[in-house]
């Protein structure tokens, strides 16, 4: 009878995921237009500008006559004294800037104007100036201004699921918390730290803490949990496929204090690779697996584990905030005969919360799959994408 | 087993449904960032009250207009150099202004109210429209502006003032002195801004998005009438207690131009915004190609003040850069010589000693020459000289401090030159100027103490009938009863006692403009303040380069 459980639960989050998805394509109208974050429905309303004599045809015409002014006909930038205005134009030349972001996010900006991304009014909005086959032809002049392809597209930054590790190299802080929500009560907070260093490297420092409770009712902790620093490397990327592939080496250190169970006391090494592919119609989806190495056996067991993660991204509100409804499996085994295998389900919805729409909360439920007698958690984390600005910008 | 599996399923159904449905209901609740109605994050109560934006909401778009020979007619760079962009960091304005507080310290609020609704157009109607009177002062130095106020305060004349103003009152009494009407209901993003091109609806959420306001297409921002709500100016005489006993058409050119041949072929906007011969885009952002457009260099007279502005830019935070001032200067003066008067000999003999020379000056403007603020002078300068090369006879020469030699006004302030139609010593000076005197008759350059002008012999445009013109206009003095000084043209006749000289002479005459005259800035000397202190400390730096020759001629006498 026990065996049945898990088997109903997969099945109910399926039908769950499947509903998410249905609902969900029905305000979506772009045809398989992977590069955009959202699904403008607006875009299929833009008309092209007839009363223009002579139209400029070329992606590098159209971006010559509305967009070098200001941006340079090089993409550099003019000056803001030429220009009069308080922020420079960004330099589009700059790799590092130029490859964050996905197409759409930047088409919304040339098309809304500056504020619906929570920038600048003095980016002026298109509105129907430009069309939207115009507006890609932009893009793809603006792309070529960026002429190492080391760095991956910003489109190929798939949202965040609340376990699994996405591919791409981020500079991102998040605050995540999970809460026990049967038997003993504990709440398990981190504090991710994730630094990009050149076009595929990223530096990652975890800084868990945590609170449980106590036979006597009471609560402790709050002390450091053991702290993880982890170095992540994107292998592989094309945004043609819509794939990233990346390797991550992490060392947990035992810096959690064992007697109040914040800490294992050994260091445990743990690599993994991370794999992130766009789906059509806004999907995506994240695979991880790795193995945990712990240096003292007696402390802790060699375990694997397989992480995946499917999720679809859509607009209610065209130019609006970002919904991505997720669903991930999550499974880890320790190495050793005999051992069993845990499987868990999350479902979760992630949203932007701002205008600019790098302010980020996710919210699901972590449900054991196989054994009810383990707790569900109830997990929320608030992202941060500090490199898209301070985190009271953009709102 | 099978309780803890129940409250599993009430999870998995209960908690996906909540998170869409406070996400929806969340979504659906706050209202699209695209139809806010804030302007560009601009909280609505400011959007309610804020009538203007500063020219920097302007400026990034309509740059870089250049046209199909290469000439440079960027609206931002050329405005922000001209005079009305520097309305409010004008150091001669600041002075007037002090010197007329320090006459009549009852009145301050009240000068500054009425002063600043032209110089400091965006501010006063801003602060007026709040139930409050302007200041001037309190917006200065220019150079330290902090708050909105004082950044639309600094902004002079600029792109919103011109382009919000509607035709309702055109051309009445009470559009003068400032009285333009603008919009005060309507909040910023649906402000509206007149063009004289059709608004082109593909391109017309770019402008709003940027500037917040609304392009509209209207022919009258290019009638004389607009230029005429700000420069017909009529000054309220004040008494010793700050009672208004009269009033002063301080500057009327549009009242000029009216009573002139002008009136039908040329306005204010076609000499001092001359167009484009060929299409060109009046926006360097998508914009399309359009005729006729009118340079916004707005060129004027003004040079001197162009550059004592540029000299001491940084005292006076000066925003245009120094080349674009230096082309300004340039073009003005090459305006002022090209556009302005002509001076010709029309006779020259000899005749019992005496050498009869016959000048005729011929005002090429619309108006008076000069027009406009009083300060402003042209004058004749005659000389002969012998075959030794030794100057025999001279007058209307200029001193290095900006005074004319002989003129009388420059060498005693209670003292003026009359209008001459003949000139037959050195000690008399043909100069064109308009001189205000006070209730008691006596000469002034405080604008609030005069009640009338005592001489005005500016030369007059082309067609004036001065038998018909009106007080505010009217000729005043010796030169209404001139023959020779009639609609377009003056002649003066030069009778020089030449016994005992040899000729051949040479005889040289030449027609100087001074856009501040001598005793205008010297008249501020006794007034300590630090305005008026710095004002003729700047006018003393630079009294060689106070006037220049608007154009000359010669001929050899023998």
């Amino acid at each position: 009878m026990g065996k049945i459980y898990p088997f109903r639960r997969i099945l109910f989050i399926t039908t769950v995921t499947l509903v998410f998805f249905a609902f969900t394509s029905v305000t979506h109208t772009q045809q398989d237009n992977f590069q955009f974050h959202s699904s403008d429905k607006a875009y299929s309303t833009l008309t092209y500008d007839s009363s223009i004599a002579n139209p400029p045809k070329t992606g590098a015409e159209l971006y010559k006559k509305a967009c070098a002014n200001c941006h340079g006909a090089d993409g550099k930038g003019t000056s803001t004294t030429q220009l009069g205005l308080e922020v420079a134009p960004p330099d589009f030349t700059e790799c590092n800037f130029a490859t964050r972001e996905p197409d759409g996010d930047w088409i919304a900006i040339a098309h809304q104007g500056g504020p619906t991304r929570g920038f600048s009014k003095e980016m002026p909005a298109f509105g129907k100036a430009l069309s939207e086959r115009d507006l890609k032809k932009i893009m793809d002049h603006l792309r070529t201004f960026c002429t190492d392809d080391n760095w991956p597209r910003g489109e190929l930054n798939l949202p965040r699921p609340l376990v699994t590790e996405k591919a791409y190299p981020e500079d991102e802080a998040v605050f995540s918390t999970s809460i026990d929500m049967e038997n003993e009560g504990a709440v398990n907070n981190e504090i991710v730290y994730e630094r990009r260093f050149g076009a595929r490297n990223q530096l990652e420092i975890v800084f868990p803490f945590g609170y449980t409770q106590q036979r006597n009712g009471g609560w402790s902790g709050g002390h450091l949990g053991d702290m993880a620093l982890g170095v992540k490397r994107t292998l592989y990327h094309n945004l043609n496929s819509g794939s990233i592939f990346s390797l991550t080496g992490e060392v947990i250190v035992p810096t959690g204090d064992e007697a109040t169970r914040y800490g294992i006391g050994t260091t445990v090494l743990e690599p993994f690779a991370s794999y992130g592919q766009i789906l059509p119609r806004g999907g995506f989806f994240h695979l991880q697996t790795g193995l945990e190495y712990p240096l003292l056996r007696d402390k802790a067991e060699d375990e694997a584990f397989w992480r995946a993660a499917i999720g679809k991204s859509f607009n209610p509100i065209p130019w609006g905030r970002t919904w991505s409804p997720m669903v991930e499996i999550l499974g880890s085994r320790e190495i050793e005969s005999g051992a069993v295998t845990q499987w868990d389900i999350a479902p979760q919805m992630q949203v932007t919360l701002n205008t600019r729409q790098h302010i980020m909360l996710n919210i699901g439920v972590r449900i054991p799959a196989d054994d009810p007698e383990r707790d569900t958690q109830l997990m929320v984390y608030i992202l941060w994408d500090w490199f898209d600005g301070g985190i009271f910008e953009g709102w | 087993m099978a309780k803890s599996v129940n409250k599993h399923l009430i999870f998995i159904i209960i908690l996906p449904v909540l998170v869409i449905s406070l996400g929806i209901s969340f979504n659906f609740g706050t209202s699209d960032s695209v139809s806010v109605p804030q302007v560009h994050g601009m909280d609505v109560t400011i959007a309610n009250h804020l009538l203007f934006q500063t020219a920097d909401n302007c400026l990034s778009c309509h740059n870089n207009l250049i046209t199909s020979s290469g000439e440079d007619i960027s609206f931002g760079s050329s405005w922000r150099a001209s005079m009305m962009a520097n309305s409010a960091r004008d150091p001669y304005w600041h002075a007037a202004v002090r010197r007329e507080v320090m006459d009549h310290p009852e009145s301050q609020a009240f000068i500054e109210n009425e002063c600043s609704t032209c110089h400091m157009p965006m501010a006063h109607y801003q602060a007026n429209a709040n139930g409050k009177m302007t200041e001037v002062f309190t917006n200065l130095p220019t150079n330290k502006a902090v708050t909105q106020q004082n950044l639309l305060a600094i902004d002079g004349v600029s792109c919103t003032t011109c382009h919000q103003i509607q035709g309702d009152n055109f051309g009445k009494r009470e559009s003068f002195v400032g009285g333009f009407l603008i919009d005060t209901l309507q909040p910023m993003g649906q402000r509206e801004v007149y063009g004289p091109y059709p608004v082109d609806a593909g391109r017309s959420k770019i402008m709003h998005s940027s500037s917040g306001f609304q392009q509209k297409e209207s022919k009258h921002i290019q009638q004389s009438e607009m230029c005429a709500t700000c420069h017909t100016l009529y000054t309220h005489t004040l008494d010793s207690e700050g009672e208004v006993i009269g009033e002063l058409p301080e500057q009327v050119p549009y009242l000029e131009w009216k009573h002139s041949s002008f009136v039908d072929d040329q306005s204010c906007q076609s000499c001092h915004m001359p167009e484009v011969q060929d299409s060109t885009v009046i926006s360097s952002v998508w914009g399309q190609p359009r005729k006729n457009v009118s340079r916004h260099s707005f060129r004027g007279g003004n040079f001197f003040m162009m550059s004592m502005l540029n000299r001491y830019r940084d005292e006076l935070g000066v925003q245009a850069l120094p080349q674009e001032m230096d082309a300004a200067i340039n073009r003005t003066i090459d305006h002022l010589q090209t556009k302005s008067a002509q001076i010709s000999i029309a006779n020259a003999y000899m005749e019992n000693n005496q050498a009869i020379v016959d000048v005729t000056i011929n005002n090429l403007a619309g108006h008076k020459l000069p027009t406009a603020y009083p300060s402003r002078r042209v004058w004749i300068h005659f000389s002969v000289t012998d075959r030794n090369g030794s100057i025999v006879f001279e007058s209307g020469a200029v001193r290095p401090d900006g005074s004319i030699v002989g003129n009388a006004n420059d060498d005693n302030d209670g003292k003026y030159e009359p209008h001459y139609s003949e000139i037959t010593s050195q000690d008399q000076v043909q100069v064109y100027e308009a001189i205000m005197a006070d209730p008691d008759g006596k000469v002034t350059t405080g604008l609030l103490t005069a009640i009338q002008f005592i001489k005005d012999n500016r030369i007059l445009p082309d067609g004036f009938d001065k038998s018909t013109a009106k007080e505010d206009i009217a000729v005043q003095g010796q030169a209404f009863d001139d023959e020779d000084f009639i609609g377009g043209t003056d002649r003066i006749r030069f009778r020089i006692n030449l016994k005992d000289i040899e000729g051949p002479l040479q005889i040289d005459t030449k027609l100087y403009y001074q856009p501040i005259a001598f005793r205008w800035a010297q008249n501020l000397a006794p007034y300590d303040s630090p305005e008026t202190n710095r004002f003729v400390n700047y006018y003393d730096s630079m009294s060689k380069s106070t006037s220049v020759a608007l154009a000359s001629t010669k001929i050899t006498l023998k």
